[in-house]
């Protein structure tokens, strides 16, 4: 399932963290403690994150950064949250997001 | 007045004139290697000056200074080459007799290869080259920056200045099915789905700042604030007018900087709070 996890870099290093469920779209998923939401769903295979609301592109993992709104999805109820800069938690609800976001 | 861009401004490829002063005259050639700096750009960053043991790269005046190489001082010893985080310090050596040179690379990237690989030896665009061989692996220290050189005819040692491992197959993974990305114009603006047609036909149309653009779009309006777009709009004014992107004003920019939640900004700070 992390077949897109990086295990080996040239440069950096990582140390294998523990067991985080949560939820994509109803899909339960599992990533680790360090990920953002957007890496988990990168190791676990998703690519596209929600679609744009006005030309209906699939929208993706961007600028992995927190400057680009490539990867803005609902977390929690929360519409808009950059999920390449947020840190997963446990049991985290992550839906994908196709418009400019309604106000909970 | 239209100045023309060279083409290291443009693409970031450096030519022969930016070499002058870079490169070391016919005797030093033959003392023995010498490191071959391919800095350009003036950033504080000095890594390359403070590592040298042989005080072979000129003094800083200023941290932004460039470095360039004493070549009467220059032992090759390519410590240099491993801190630089640009990767942009090679070590040519051509003092052997014959026609072959090696050239040493940084390289970051998997798999690092084996002495005795055969790689293909690509050129600053990255043009591939010819096929060289690998004659020398020195694995990354604390940097983790490895070291690979090459053996490389001595006429392209100032031409070969990257290497990719032929690979089995092609593995890129992809998933994107959804897009037909030769037919698509590139996204300009990620927010607000603008792409670079829609900008090109507004500049062909006579908008010419950022801001124009940007009220005709809505380009740079959605929730990054343009931090994605405002760039590339620039440098297609820039291109449109053939001038450089300093010579553009980059339009207005107001707070906040970064997104910001409503909540924040209902509360206010906990300053406001303890005076009022």
């Amino acid at each position: 399932m992390d077949s897109n996890r990086i295990l080996e870099h040239p440069i950096l290093e990582f140390t294998e963290g523990e067991d985080l469920p949560f939820s994509f779209d109803g899909r339960q998923l599992v990533g680790k403690s360090g990920d953002t939401i957007a890496s988990a769903l990168h190791a676990a295979g998703v690519r596209v994150l929600g679609h744009h609301f006005k030309t209906g592109r699939p929208r993706g993992f961007y600028c992995a950064i927190g400057n680009c709104s490539s990867c803005l999805m609902i977390v929690n109820g929360v519409p808009n949250v950059r999920v390449c800069v947020e840190p997963l938690q446990a049991g985290m609800v992550v839906c994908s997001q196709n418009d400019r976001g309604v106000l909970p | 007045m239209k100045t023309k861009l060279s083409l290291l401004k443009r693409e970031g490829l450096a030519t022969a004139d930016d070499l002058r002063g870079r490169l070391p005259g016919e005797d030093d050639k033959k003392r023995g290697p010498y490191a071959v700096i391919e800095c350009f750009e003036e950033i504080p960053c000095n890594p390359c000056v403070v590592s040298c043991r042989f005080n072979a790269i000129l003094p800083f005046k200023d941290i932004n200074d460039l470095p360039y190489v004493d070549f009467s001082a220059c032992t090759g010893c390519a410590v240099c080459a491993r801190v630089c985080p640009g990767l942009a310090i090679f070590i040519v050596d051509e003092s052997m007799d014959g026609d072959m040179g090696t050239i040493t690379l940084p390289y970051e990237y998997l798999p690092l290869p084996e002495k005795g690989w055969q790689v293909l030896a690509r050129a600053r665009d990255g043009s591939a080259l010819f096929p060289a061989t690998v004659v020398r692996v020195m694995k990354g220290g604390k940097g983790k920056t490895a070291l690979v050189s090459l053996e490389v005819p001595k006429e392209y040692l100032q031409e070969v200045r990257s290497f990719t491992v032929p690979e089995e197959e092609d593995s890129v993974p992809c998933s994107c099915a959804e897009l037909d990305l030769a037919e698509e114009s590139p996204t300009v603006c990620r927010c607000e789905g603008v792409d670079l047609q829609e900008i090109r036909d507004l500049i062909a149309r006579g908008y010419k700042t950022v801001d124009e653009i940007k009220h005709r779009s809505r380009a740079g309006m959605g929730p990054c604030q343009g931090r994605s777009c405002r760039q590339i709009i620039l440098s297609e004014l820039a291109r449109d007018a053939g001038v450089s992107l300093e010579e553009f004003e980059a339009g207005s920019f107001r707070p906040p900087t970064t997104p910001v939640s409503m909540d924040v900004l209902a509360k206010g700070s906990e300053e406001d709070a303890e005076n009022s």
